[in-house]
């Protein structure tokens, strides 16, 4: 029993305390398949640490024990993602199926957010150039849907605050994109 | 017949991994990945010595990022 505790002691410490980091992410991060639903509840567990510590213990909890994707399916959603953030139009949809995982995803861009002066000041609430897009993932008929916002550059003061006044960092900073999970704007 | 069982178990699980490390090359000779890891790390320094990165709309006015934008040109441009 003593041994068990221990081996599990080593397991954790090893798997994030140390690196703040789960392995499975750390795998996304050495093939960048960052994409935001994909890696999710690591990247969620990872956020919490930026804003509170009991959420993060949680969340941690929780990841620790959910069924993850393979690699290869978090590769097949990065690459339409990235396909769809940076080439289609507001509407468009990609996806991409793995009939062996019986797993498939989906990417629709939602909305683009403009500048219609043309003027380097914004008036679009410092959301100009972001793009709203929705994630749906299905792992043997279950589904999961998703909403972020991804931007161009980082939102800042007095845009993205939580309850306490701060700025909300980003979910994931991947491939020129700031990604910011959607419930935080309810 | 164990051994039967076991050489089949074996085959399985390495042919399925032969499969997925298909898609992994896939994706890991793409030109979304070079993309990504080019977009990830470029960074263009400022007018006013500030570094921001390379995704195209980040700066654009409205006609130009609709120009980029309907084309895909940033990324179309990219090999």
């Amino acid at each position: 029993m003593r041994v068990f505790f221990l081996l599990f002691l080593v397991f954790f410490l090893n798997s994030c305390l140390l690196t703040g980091e789960t392995s499975s992410l750390r795998e996304s991060y050495k093939y960048s398949c960052l994409a935001p639903s994909m890696n999710y509840r690591s990247l969620d567990a990872k956020h919490s640490t930026k804003i509170h510590l009991v959420a993060w213990a949680k969340k941690y909890a929780v990841q620790a024990v959910s069924s993850e994707f393979k690699i290869e399916d978090k590769c097949s959603h990065t690459k339409i993602l990235i396909n769809a953030l940076y080439t289609q139009n507001d509407g468009s949809i990609l996806n991409w199926v793995n009939d062996r995982n019986k797993t498939s995803g989906k990417i629709k861009i939602l909305k683009t957010i403009y500048d219609t002066r043309g003027n380097s000041v914004s008036i679009s609430g410092g959301f100009r150039g972001c793009r709203e897009y929705s994630s749906r993932l299905i792992k043997n008929g279950e589904v999961s849907d998703y909403k972020f916002l991804a931007c161009p550059s980082a939102l800042g003061w007095g845009v993205f605050d939580d309850s306490s006044g701060f700025p909300i960092p980003a979910h994931l900073v991947f491939a020129g994109w700031h990604f910011y999970d959607y419930r935080f704007f309810k | 017949m164990k051994k039967k069982a076991f050489i089949f178990i074996i085959l399985f699980l390495v042919s399925n991994n032969l499969k997925a490390e298909n898609n992994l090359e896939d994706w890991l000779s793409s030109k979304e990945y070079r993309f990504t890891v080019y977009m990830s790390k470029c960074k263009i320094e400022q007018l006013d010595g500030q570094y921001r990165n390379c995704n195209i709309f980040n700066n654009l006015r409205y006609k130009i990022l609709v120009d980029n934008f309907e084309l895909g040109k940033n990324f179309k441009e990219f090999k």
